[in-house]
């Protein structure tokens, strides 16, 4: 098997998201794995599951039913156990850990926490030194969150409701990319499509590759629900996608590091439940066939790793 | 009362599943069954707007801020995540989560005011009017003006809701379809259960195929001819050509499918407007999921209010911009009144989970069709979507204006006046 998949799935609760995970062979085989324990299966949702690259390590995200701010776990997959993550938010709710592929770094979305600027601000953690780490010049008083880490944590893309124009009101959710080594926003050319609204971003491993969901209207002019998109970088032109997206609404790309493979949701007809998981190879352009990965209830927010890198390439 | 098929109902008191193919007392459902017959010739009302109504009840409580009254300008924990979107309407701004419905502002009224002092989950006021009459919005059009056609006057799609004809009498309770995506049928009393077999239920099994299998199971099924005819009746009237037709999905287009969207809700719109096509009176549409918490975003299965940007928004804003299109070029949406509403709206405030609680002190309704004017917005909240700042509209009036558009007016029809006590909204019609 060449692919690991985490998702959410309500298929065990239907009101509360367990993580599951699923193997691949990057062709057409698959089989479903062991669900990832939870600690109080009545009471805590468990979803939004980020893997390193080699699918050491899988964090996520947890909620409570009680009034209890959500909060992040991490969890070793081979040792199959919770490992510790400091400075737990004493004020809100930490949610949307993203993983860098080596296993070093945990970008998250923090709500209220102290140290940040808004309300939604994004945080690094550093679990090499067990510490939070600074992102100089990226959070503001507007809302940052989704955010994606490339290999080594360099890149981080994000979404954004802060102007165009840096003042004023919140506008439309839109995809930036910071580079940690500068501490600035790079741009994008020719990516954005104002009004409309850009998020979800996945990069690749090395961060040439960004894939997200866009409201925008389709190539062919239908007005559609969410469609995926991949933009590169190097070219700094969108890579076409085809037999990719349905007329239903496709959401929640997450690239494999070499940025050869995309799973995505999507609530097309062809599948078990309402939302389904796919698994799409960017260098044949065909959606794979994935056995046993979907259920009549709901699967949403896969996580990709390769467990053979030579399959990943583009 | 007839059901077909299940559903779960969820929010933040927990979840329960609602079994599936009942048919109400023998009594109740003949009498059902004789009023959908004795309507096929009954005229519409004479003053009436709007011929048919889809009800949708958006189960849960939907903010206010994240659809249709955005308040940019307030702090980030009242404003949300989410910006405003420009509508096709100069000066009417919507939520971003909604950009189809952007899109086609000019074809529906958002009520920027509705207001009451209920927090609780429940059908009352909001689908009862205020009344103390345990009877939902369907039941007194049944009753008052029957069906048109062949059609039963008064479906359900999606989980049930606990409200129903009350004291008018079971026999304006709605037939009830659960999930017009799928085919699973019950017969909760027979013995033993009829239960379509798992290992012969094809994915997404058409519904269709539920009531030949429901015929099938009265013509072969001794036990059930002799234990309610009534139950062969009501089966015959699904399974009469021109009514099993309405309910048949696969007669739509593929393409047309989809652009409503494969949800349960997607789909329950598509066969509303099949339904409204057929002659069906009142459609009442219940939001309905195979999991998540709905619209009740306290932030407690999905942090905060994420549930609104992963899938709710999204489900809705693609089913109902289609919904209007789609009766828009059928010629039926002047004479097809359609209302989304919801117990409550969202605290303005959002809480530590990033999620917002129950709140009715104001809230939002979206109205289109019926001869309602289009791009326009009634009312307006105060500047953190708290309290109304004007044009306050409660249960009663949305009552009152519900029923003076389908030709049934309650100032001066006083078997109407128990259950619509406000005034009418005058900018709706």
């Amino acid at each position: 098997m060449s692919l690991l998949i985490a998702f959410a799935s309500f298929r065990t609760r239907s009101d509360a998201g367990n993580i599951f995970f699923y193997k691949h062979d990057g062709v057409s085989k698959g089989e479903l794995l062991e669900p990832l324990p939870t600690e109080s299966p009545r009471r805590r949702s468990d979803y939004r599951p980020s893997l390193c690259a080699d699918g050491r390590l899988c964090a996520f995200a947890i909620q409570y039913r009680e009034v209890v701010p959500g909060e992040l776990r991490l969890w070793d997959m081979r040792a199959k156990k919770l490992l510790t993550l400091p400075d737990r938010n004493k004020s809100g709710s930490d949610a949307q850990p993203a993983m860098s592929g080596d296993g070093r770094w945990m970008a998250f979305c923090g709500w209220q926490r102290p140290g940040g600027l808004g309300a939604h601000d994004l945080f690094l953690y550093d679990l090499k030194e067990n510490r939070l780490v600074d992102l100089p010049n990226l959070n503001t008083e507007y809302d940052e969150q989704a955010p994606a880490l490339s290999q080594d944590g360099r890149w981080l893309a994000y979404i954004t409701n802060r102007p165009l124009s840096g003042a004023g009101f919140p506008g439309m959710a839109r995809i930036c990319l910071y580079d940690r080594s500068t501490g600035q926003d790079v741009p994008l050319p020719g990516m954005a499509m104002p009004p409309f609204r850009d998020c979800e971003p996945s990069l690749s491993g090395d961060g040439r590759y960004l894939a997200f969901t866009s409201h925008r209207p389709d190539p062919d002019g239908s007005e559609g629900p969410g469609s995926i998109y991949l933009y590169d970088r190097s070219a700094a032109a969108f890579v076409a996608l085809p037999g990719l997206n349905s007329a239903s609404h496709d959401c929640q790309p997450s690239l494999s590091p070499g940025g050869r493979f995309l799973a995505f949701t999507s609530e097309r007809f062809d599948g078990m439940g309402q939302r389904d998981l796919y698994l799409y190879d960017i260098k044949t352009r065909k959606l794979l066939p994935t056995p046993g990965l979907n259920h009549a209830s709901e699967e949403f927010e896969a996580s990709i790793a390769v467990l053979d890198p030579a399959m990943d390439r583009l | 009362m007839l059901r077909v098929g299940s559903a779960v109902e969820r929010n933040c008191r927990g979840a329960s599943r609602r079994e599936i193919l009942q048919v109400g007392g023998a009594s109740a459902l003949g009498l059902s069954l004789t009023d959908a017959l004795r309507a096929e010739a009954a005229p519409s009302a004479g003053s009436a707007a709007a011929d048919s109504v889809i009800l949708i009840w958006l189960a849960g409580g939907p903010s206010q801020h994240e659809t249709f009254d955005p308040k940019p300008d307030q702090p980030a924990e009242v404003r949300g995540p989410y910006g405003p979107i420009e509508t096709n309407v100069s000066g009417i701004q919507i939520c971003s989560l909604l950009p189809q419905l952007a899109r086609v502002a000019d074809k529906y009224t958002i009520i920027r005011s509705l207001t009451h002092g209920n927090p609780n989950h429940g059908y009352a006021p909001m689908l009862n009017g205020g009344s103390e009459h345990q009877t939902c919005y369907g039941a007194v059009v049944s009753k008052m003006l029957g069906g048109r056609g062949p059609m039963p006057p008064f479906i359900h799609l999606g989980g049930k809701i606990p409200m129903d004809a009350g004291t008018l009498g079971a026999a304006h309770n709605p037939i009830e379809i659960a999930d017009p995506t799928r085919g699973e049928v019950n017969i909760p009393d027979s013995r033993p259960p009829a239960r379509v077999d798992a290992g012969r239920m094809e994915r997404r099994l058409r519904l269709i195929e539920s009531f030949d299998l429901l015929r099938a199971q009265v013509e072969t099924n001794n036990v059930l001819q002799a234990r309610d005819s009534s139950y062969q009746r009501a089966v015959e009237l699904l399974t009469r050509p021109e009514v099993r037709a309405a309910f048949d999905l696969t007669r739509e287009p593929q393409k047309l499918r989809d652009r409503y969207g494969a949800s349960i809700f997607g789909q329950s719109c598509l066969m509303a407007r099949r339904l409204v096509e057929a002659g069906t009176r009142f459609i009442q549409i219940q939001w309905t999921e195979r999991g998540g918490g709905g619209w009740d975003t306290h932030g407690t299965v999905l942090s905060g209010i994420l549930e609104m940007e992963q899938y709710l928004c999204p489900r809705f804003d693609q089913a109902m911009a289609t919904l209007l299109r789609d009766l828009e070029e059928k010629g039926l949406l002047k004479k097809t009144l359609i209302v989304a509403i919801a117990e409550f709206g969202r605290t303005p405030q959002i809480n530590n989970r990033a999620g917002r609680d129950h709140w009715p002190h104001v809230f939002s309704a979206f109205v289109a069709g019926g001869g309602t004017p289009g791009g326009t917005v009634i009312g307006s909240s105060d500047p953190r979507g708290a309290y109304p700042a004007n044009r306050p509209v409660g249960p009663g009036d949305l009552a009152a204006t519900l029923y003076k558009i389908v030709g049934l007016n309650p100032l001066v029809e006083d078997r109407l006046k128990p259950f619509a006590r406000g005034e009418i909204v005058h900018e709706l019609q």
